[in-house]
């Protein structure tokens, strides 16, 4: 009886190891495949944004035909940025120029032109130079050279007095919508400093403590579901 | 994994005699509490990862709180939100309206906006305006808003620091969820304790469920409220009901239905099943055999009747908030059973061949299966079309082994089969609520209201799917396959974070 007990609680602790063993290879594929998952994640290259003027996609604002040059006021150009990303249609592959001028003095920071703008509807415009710190701007576009049929309609959303962008002095009754971006694609990896540092923006706590807790805080879920899940095996 | 209880599964001390508190708290496996913790922790995360006021009417909310802790007393509903000064100042600079339902736009990137934020939120403290959220929420019962009137005043400083320990407390909620999800599939599969694991820990890592904890959102006790409700309804189908249990049965039904009036669509089930067990008890149909369960059913009534009563007489609130919301039915709409019934059957299938399909062609997969494996934000923050296709895969392959481990014990689901039926009835009952109301809404606005989070009190039924799916991969493969769905759930989790984190700071 007793050989019996000792035999069955032998076979139960070898089960039991077995599972063990069981579920730590399934957690280290697993985590192996997360761990690879995250990594082709983080490294994809893209275009990253520095910031937008929250304009919405309502409508066209203005349709820029031969010396048309929208201007609109209140704008903030984030450090770090090296292009502006219009939204609207071209016709007949127009070119663009924008500037960027000083809010307060009116002196030109950056200029930009375009290449032709093809089907896509975004267009992007390089600036020169970067934009090094954050500056208050005032942004007009206008076709680099206007050839005849050639057009750009630009969207954005109804804004009235102040708000509203200008051509010839006269209000558009609207704004367009303008994003801001940094200037050749980069990986998340390499976005991270600028990424953890957005995160430490409008919250409680400020700086990179936001990024870091929150990072410590999920390595104490996987390590805690994982250890909890072998010991229960 | 072997069969039998483990150290960490079973209770940490002897079952002591009675139902005392402390008796009952050590009775809880320590791998129970490290479920909840698990749950706790991975909320908090969620609740730093997430802008401010980005969870679902979170500002609404938070105005309800923040009224009733500078009040006494809950809000009367009204046509529109109004907001204190200083949230009114902290929602303009974060850019609330610009931000919410529009993915393309963004929050506080820039050292001019916060700047301007702090020092606005430094500037404007005044909190006893507003209305507190009077449209959204106005109308619910007050307890969670209650809960939360202690983190609003223990945080003191800015809107932001308030909200983020009011976000902590409902991360806390998370862990009681997955508790008692715990405890109910203790209930469920007692021959099986690493399901329970399995089975908790997918529940403490769904995305939703996380995101929706970490914000300020009545929801988060609801979730709780309703897991105890299952585990105290399993225990009583399983082990008999009891004075105690019905006492604890009738709180969990009574908190519920302080907190969050879709709670009203748990009832049917909650009483069908404590009648179905007192008879089962009984062993005849006799009037000795309700009596546990009108106990039961007094605990769950009183405090709302109680409530009302205060709605009506102090407080100068309709005695059910709902009946001044969209959700009323009042002579502007013409609800009939027959459009009800085919708007409930489109909420949750597909419409069938000469049905009206006022939602759209698939509105089940938007609303549950997108919703379920991902819409954050404003319901605007959503992962590419392929990967809710390839979400399909582990979602049939969970059903599948969850049927497999069902037909494998068909005897055993023979034999409890009051059980399915009680669980069947509780889940369509609030189904059924949920869709109704959402027709309500429906006939008035034209618009779906639709969202996953809705159908989150029955998640502790996605925790028993999880453990059963272990289970059905048989006992060679179990541990594989219950280790495979806590490493995919926090896959699922992680990615989650991260489209969060991509829609609001890259």
């Amino acid at each position: 009886m007793r050989e019996s007990a000792a035999r069955d609680g032998g076979t139960h602790a070898a089960t039991r190891a077995s599972s063990r063993r069981a579920a730590i290879a399934t957690l280290a594929v697993g985590g192996l495949a997360l761990a690879l998952a995250l990594t082709l994640t983080l490294s994809r290259a893209s275009v990253r944004r520095t910031g937008t003027n929250d304009v919405t996609l309502a409508g066209v604002v203005e349709t820029l035909r031969g010396a048309h040059r929208l201007c609109q006021d209140g704008e903030l150009l984030p450090a770090g940025t090296a292009a502006v990303e219009l939204t609207g249609v071209g016709r007949r592959r127009p070119e663009l120029s924008v500037e960027a001028l000083d809010a307060a003095t009116g002196a030109p920071l950056a200029t930009g032109a375009s290449d032709a703008w093809r089907d896509d509807s975004r267009l992007t415009v390089r600036l020169h130079p970067a934009v090094g710190r954050e500056r208050a701007v005032r942004v007009c576009v206008a076709l680099r050279a206007p050839r005849a049929g050639t057009s750009a309609a630009l969207y954005g959303e109804p804004a009235a007095g102040a708000r509203s962008a200008t051509d010839a002095g006269q209000r558009l009754g609207g704004r367009i919508r303008l994003d801001y971006v940094r200037g050749a694609p980069s990986s998340w990896a390499s976005f991270a400093p600028t990424v953890l540092a957005r995160l430490g923006r409008a919250h409680a706590l400020s700086g990179s403590a936001v990024a870091l807790l929150a990072g410590l805080l999920m390595l104490l879920t996987t390590a805690l579901a994982a250890w909890l899940l072998v010991r229960t095996s | 994994m072997a069969a039998g209880a483990h150290e960490l599964t079973r209770a940490r001390v002897a079952a002591p005699q009675g139902g005392r508190p402390r008796g009952l708290l050590a009775r809880v496996p320590l791998a129970a509490w490290a479920c909840a913790l698990v749950a706790i922790l991975n909320a908090a995360a969620w609740s730093l990862l997430t802008p401010p006021f980005a969870v679902p009417d979170e500002q609404s909310h938070y105005a309800y709180a923040e009224y009733l802790a500078e009040h006494g007393r809950p809000p009367v509903p009204a046509a529109e939100d109004l907001y204190s000064a200083s949230q009114t100042v902290a929602l303009r600079d974060l850019r609330f309206e610009a931000t919410r339902f529009v993915p393309a736009n963004v929050g506080v990137w820039t050292a001019f906006e916060q700047a301007r934020l702090q020092a606005d939120l430094r500037t404007h403290r005044e909190r006893a305006g507003g209305n507190g959220g009077a449209k959204a929420v106005g109308g619910e019962p007050p307890l969670y808003y209650a809960l939360q009137t202690i983190p609003y005043r223990l945080a003191g400083g800015t809107v932001l620091d308030r909200l983020a320990l009011m976000r902590l407390a409902s991360a806390l909620l998370a862990g009681v969820t997955v508790l008692f999800s715990f405890l109910f599939l203790r209930e469920l599969l007692p021959g099986v304790p690493w399901a329970w694991t399995v089975g908790a820990l997918g529940v403490a890592l769904q995305p939703l469920f996380a995101f929706v904890s970490g914000g300020v959102n009545s929801d988060a006790l609801l979730y709780a409220a309703a897991a105890a409700l299952l585990c105290g309804l399993a225990r009583a189908l399983r082990r008999g009901l009891t004075p105690a249990l019905a006492v604890a049965i009738g709180s969990a039904t009574a908190i519920a239905l302080l907190t969050k009036y879709n709670a009203l669509g748990l009832l049917p089930g909650v009483a069908l099943a404590l009648v179905a067990v007192g008879l089962r008890q009984e062993g005849a149909l006799r009037a000795r055999a309700l009596r546990l369960p009108a106990l039961a059913l007094a605990v769950a009534l009183a405090p709302m009747l109680l409530a009302m009563a205060l709605d009506v007489t102090l407080w100068h609130r309709p005695a059910i908030g709902a009946s001044s919301s969209e959700f009323a039915l009042r002579a502007d709409i013409r609800p009939t059973l027959l459009g009800g019934l085919s708007y409930a059957w489109q909420f949750y299938a597909i419409p069938l061949p000469g049905m009206e399909a006022p939602l759209g062609p698939l509105p089940f997969w938007e609303a549950w299966i997108e919703g379920f494996v991902g819409l954050f934000g404003w319901v605007e923050t959503e992962w590419r079309p392929w990967v809710y296709q390839l979400a399909l895969v582990p979602l049939a392959a969970v059903l599948a082994l969850a049927g497999r481990a069902l037909l494998a014990r068909r005897d055993a689901l023979r034999r409890r089969r009051l059980e399915l039926l009680v669980y069947a009835l509780l889940a369509g009952s609030f189904m059924l609520f949920v869709a109704g109301a959402s027709y309500v809404v429906h006939l008035r606005t034209h618009a779906n209201v639709a969202q996953a989070r809705y159908l989150l009190p029955l998640l502790p039924l996605w925790g028993a799917l999880l453990a059963l799916a272990a289970r059905g991969a048989g006992r060679r493969w179990a541990p594989v396959v219950g280790s495979a769905i806590v490493v995919l759930a926090l896959a699922h989790d992680v990615f989650a974070q991260l489209l969060v984190v991509s829609r609001y700071y890259a």
